[in-house]
């Protein structure tokens, strides 16, 4: 019994220990592999720089369709120029965030995102004949002239076209990009199968990026820039470094502290509050919850509050103990009355982090992550990983004395 | 076990809290609050000038950010280890406020960088916000608070009584006001994780007011005919050691980051501080004396109403 106890305890404590190893460390057997943390937690701008803008549609209550065909084409763009690592998210009704990661200038992007590549046929009078509108496919192509841009009309598209070149024939018709004029040929026939060539382009890449972006089509409105912040990478670095050597030593501050002030279970406490920091943050790197400065913040705090479960438990273990009870009948009792208090405590406390969840916008949203995730997760921990140890060590009956609980004065009390 | 009388002494800690209170409401009304541009609109320029700027030069840094950008009173402080400062700054069209443009930015930083011998990338950051962001997180932070206070009340009135709920919840808003009150009196500025940092004290200060009223509710059952006062002051005897232990816990991680973090966390970890602080005073103090005060008052009434119906 009493040796089983302690091997359960040892067990117990190896576990966790091999899961610590697996989170930071990553294992490989064989094929298998499970990668650490590091390499999949995704990091929030603030950790390692890049631009971030806030796009808003300038149009009344724009619907649903056309926030997501304006999404579409942003990441669309975001791809063309290989942007990968970008994100870009719609925020409330009418708002569109953009995250591009190691990019330095806003302006770049914002001029880059914001292009509309709005191409318009315009007769000699600058009337418009057919738009980008009436464009369904746009692709490069190589000729004898060289490398071009054709293009295919929809139907009142090839109807107007046809229209416009029979009207113009033997005069100019000008290509607009976004309304400057890039190429003027001279119509030689009327044409009315709906395609369309647009000639003058240096090379094929020239012709396969503008080919897309009139294919990307214009925006469905246009997009104001309300907000834009660019975030250096070494101050994301620094940041992120300060922040977790911070957050290390505040732990293990709060490790010694409930050794001091809990003796036995104070350590039992410790090795939950591991356990608790391996579940948080496997949580966060493979769930992918982008990890912002106030997210690391919000876990650091939320291991402050994790010990407070165990706080009350032990302070309700001691008074047990005091009022002459055995060791499991106080171990059994403060858990159990502290219940109570635990659950009340913490519910109200996950409501203001559901509420800042819902309410809050960007890094204010990370911190809600970790901070409502913690205390679910300290919850767990403080009822199940510290309720398994502490049994099986006070069962293997090798603490008896009343100090290794807290007491003042020497005294033997039973298991 | 360690007998404090703590009811005898609530009206003192009544008068502490006003006190606060009312240094916070002084503090409002001569200096106001310190809103960051996530509030007002413009663009916070970062910059890194590698060297300790004197009193003296940061004014002259302000006059430049006027001059160049037409801000009335442009802010520029040091951040970090004092060697990189913050510029906040906007243009003035008409009534509204902006953002700078590129080429205000541009000339602004190519005279601060002339003067300190700077390169390209020792501006380390820049950010824009439009006025339009800024209404909206000022409502957004209002509505928060709110929409937490009531869902918490509800949760509490359904677990204990309606009357804790209520003194717990003014007890929250008497730590709200406190933490604004910090905010105004240390020129905090007000930025988005000022949302977060008042909700996270919201749910600490809540969490600390339940174990006390926990114990409260659990010595009543059991209790029988102790006098009120008792019970009360029994069981925050009771809670004491642990509110200070939790308290403890958070308070060391919250100055180790204020210590170690950058300037964001700093400005996040000292509202945090105080906001904890005050969780734990409130809880014990103020809470708990409300609520005893409001059980009291109740009780003589039912006494005074007796003898009449008799």
């Amino acid at each position: 019994m009493q040796n089983k106890s302690l091997a359960k305890f040892l067990i117990g404590c190896l576990v966790i220990a091999f899961a610590f190893y697996i989170v930071f460390f990553g294992l490989e057997i064989g094929t298998a592999s499970i990668p650490s943390v590091q390499k999949v937690i995704r990091y929030g701008l603030d950790l390692k720089g890049g631009v971030y803008i806030v796009y808003e549609a300038a149009k009344e209550n724009p619907t649903r369709r056309e926030m997501e065909s304006a999404l579409q084409l942003i990441r669309t763009r975001l791809d063309m120029r290989n942007f990968y690592d970008a994100t870009a998210t719609i925020q409330g009704s009418k708002r569109i965030r953009v995250e591009i990661p190691g990019v330095k200038d806003p302006d770049e992007a914002i001029q880059y995102i914001g292009r509309t590549a709005l191409i318009e046929f315009k007769g000699p009078s600058g009337d418009l004949i057919v738009s980008g509108r009436n464009v369904v496919d746009a692709y490069a192509q190589q000729t004898a002239s060289g490398y071009v841009v054709a293009l295919k009309f929809d139907k009142e598209g090839t109807k107007k076209f046809a229209e416009g070149t029979k009207k113009y024939l033997g005069q100019n018709i000008g290509i607009y990009l976004d309304g400057k004029l890039i190429s003027n040929p001279i119509v030689q026939a009327e044409i009315d199968n709906g395609e369309a060539v647009i000639e003058g382009m240096k090379d094929l890449e020239e012709a396969k990026t503008l080919a897309q972006q009139i294919k990307a089509g214009a925006l469905p409105f246009a997009l104001k820039v309300i907000e834009s912040k660019a975030i250096g990478p070494s101050l994301g670095n620094e940041a992120f470094k300060s922040t977790l050597k911070a957050g290390i030593i505040g732990i293990l501050l709060v490790f010694l502290f409930m050794i001091i002030f809990y003796r036995l279970p104070g350590l039992v406490a410790d090795i939950a509050l591991v356990a608790y920091i391996v579940i948080l943050v496997a949580i966060v790197g493979y769930a992918k919850i982008t990890l912002t400065l106030p997210g690391i913040a919000g876990i650091i705090l939320s291991a402050g509050m994790a010990v407070d479960a165990n706080i009350l438990i032990f302070a309700r273990l001691k008074e047990e103990l005091r009022s002459g009870k055995t060791l499991r009948a106080a171990m059994d009792a403060g858990f159990r009355r502290a219940l109570n208090a635990v659950i009340d405590s913490n519910v109200t406390t996950i409501i203001a982090g559901i509420v800042l969840l819902f309410l809050g916008t960007g890094p204010i949203k990370g911190f809600a992550w970790t901070l409502t995730i913690g205390i679910v997760v300290s919850f767990f921990t403080a009822i199940t990983v510290t309720r398994f140890l502490l049994t099986s060590i006070i069962n293997t009956g090798l603490f008896k004395d009343i100090r290794w609980y807290g007491g003042k004065k020497t005294r033997e009390v039973d298991a | 076990m360690t007998k404090i009388d703590f009811m005898g002494k609530r009206k003192y800690f009544y008068i502490v809290s006003i006190l606060v209170m009312v240094i916070g409401l002084i503090s409002y009304f001569v200096q106001g609050f310190n809103y960051d541009i996530d509030f007002t609109g413009g663009t916070v320029l970062e910059i890194n000038l590698h060297k300790v700027p004197t009193a003296q030069e940061i004014s002259e840094l302000e006059k430049l950010t006027k001059q160049i950008t037409g801000t009335q009173t442009p802010i520029v402080r040091k951040v970090e280890d004092g060697k990189k400062i913050m510029i906040n700054a906007h243009e003035v069209h008409g009534k509204t406020k902006t953002e700078l443009s590129k080429e205000t930015r541009d000339k602004l930083f190519a005279e601060i960088a002339k003067r300190y011998n700077l390169k390209k990338e020792d501006l380390i950051s820049y950010q824009n916000v439009g006025a339009t962001i800024s209404s909206e997180l000022k409502s957004q932070a209002i509505w928060a608070v709110v929409i937490a206070s009531i869902l918490m009340l509800i949760y509490i009135a359904i677990r204990f009584e309606f009357r804790f709920g209520t003194t717990a919840v003014a007890a929250l808003i008497h730590d709200l006001l406190i933490v604004l009150t910090v905010y105004t009196l240390f020129k905090i500025p007000l930025n988005s994780t000022f949302i977060a940092a008042i909700l996270t004290v919201l749910g600490y200060s809540i969490n600390d007011t339940i174990v006390v009223f926990d114990r409260i509710r659990e010595n009543r059952r059991i209790a029988g005919k102790m006098e009120l006062k008792d019970l009360v002051n029994l069981s925050m005897n009771q809670t004491i050691g642990r509110s200070i232990a939790t308290a403890m816990s958070v308070i060391i991680v919250l100055v180790v980051l204020y210590i170690m973090g950058v300037q964001s966390i700093k400005e996040f970890a000292f509202p945090l501080l105080i906001g904890v602080i005050s969780g734990t005073y409130s809880s014990i103090f103020i809470a708990t004396a409300l609520w005893f005060d409001w059980e009291l008052s109740t009780r003589k009434k039912k006494l005074q109403a007796k003898p009449k119906r008799a």
